[in-house]
């Protein structure tokens, strides 16, 4: 009897640190997912600025060099400008955010950021263009910034709450 | 009033004033706040019907003297 309430008490300790380790993992991948989001924006800006490749070709560009976790994204958003089937490039590029970056951990409000971007994308000439992908850039930058700085306080933070709360639950139920 | 109340309720404060310390570092004030009330609620939750016993007990003492 005792020595089932003690196997239960570890499931359930167990499972609340490997929440917890979860919650602190997914913060860090976060910060990766953004410092690869710039890189393959600068890329793109490059792309545009010194190539002078329209946007679509940019995109399949990238979609085809890239193999990490925003190929299905970018490989969508190219497919589907490819097709010409008459949807905006905002259109487009709004679902493709929704349905393909689901493996990511990206935050909502960056998916919303990255909808906004693509809003004010393919846009006027190609100096806008370009200042467009700079802010956007620079929004990144400050993000990974401010993630980075209080990112090592969150995952000590996530990773002990995880455990006191599994000690707490099966205190509380023995 | 068996020993396992007495532990429990140890355990339970030191869990909360580690918790405090912890979210008062990371900055999370009104956190450490909650924390501590809902440990507090928690350990009264318990006492309470010990404390509701000793009354009674206390008055059937006196019932029988008289």
């Amino acid at each position: 009897m005792i020595a089932l309430k003690i196997i239960g008490c570890i499931f359930v300790i167990a499972s609340s640190t490997g929440i917890g380790f979860f919650f602190s993992n997914e913060m860090k991948c976060r910060i990766g997912d953004l410092k690869e989001l710039r890189k393959l924006i600068s890329l793109l800006r490059g792309d545009i600025r010194y190539a002078n490749t329209p946007l679509p070709e940019a995109i399949s560009s990238i979609a085809r060099r890239h193999n990490g976790s925003f190929e299905p994204f970018f490989a969508s958003v190219s497919t589907k400008l490819h097709d010409l089937s008459g949807l905006t490039f905002s259109d487009i590029w709004k679902e493709a955010v929704e349905k393909e970056l689901l493996n990511t951990s990206l935050a909502k409000k960056d998916k919303l950021h990255l909808i906004q971007f693509g809003d004010n994308l393919g846009y006027l000439d190609k100096d806008m263009q370009l200042n467009t992908l700079e802010l956007f850039i620079t929004q990144l930058e400050d993000e990974i910034a401010d993630s980075s700085k209080t990112a090592k306080e969150k995952a000590y933070l996530y990773n002990s709450l995880g455990i006191m709360a599994g000690i707490f639950i099966s205190i509380i139920m023995l | 009033m068996d020993i396992y109340l007495i532990l429990k309720i140890a355990v339970v404060g030191i869990l909360v004033s580690i918790l405090n310390q912890i979210l008062k570092q990371t900055g999370r004030d009104e956190l450490a706040f909650l924390t501590s009330l809902a440990g507090l609620v928690l350990v009264l939750f318990w006492l309470i019907p010990q404390i509701t016993d000793l009354f009674i007990t206390i008055q059937e003492l006196f019932t029988m003297v008289n």
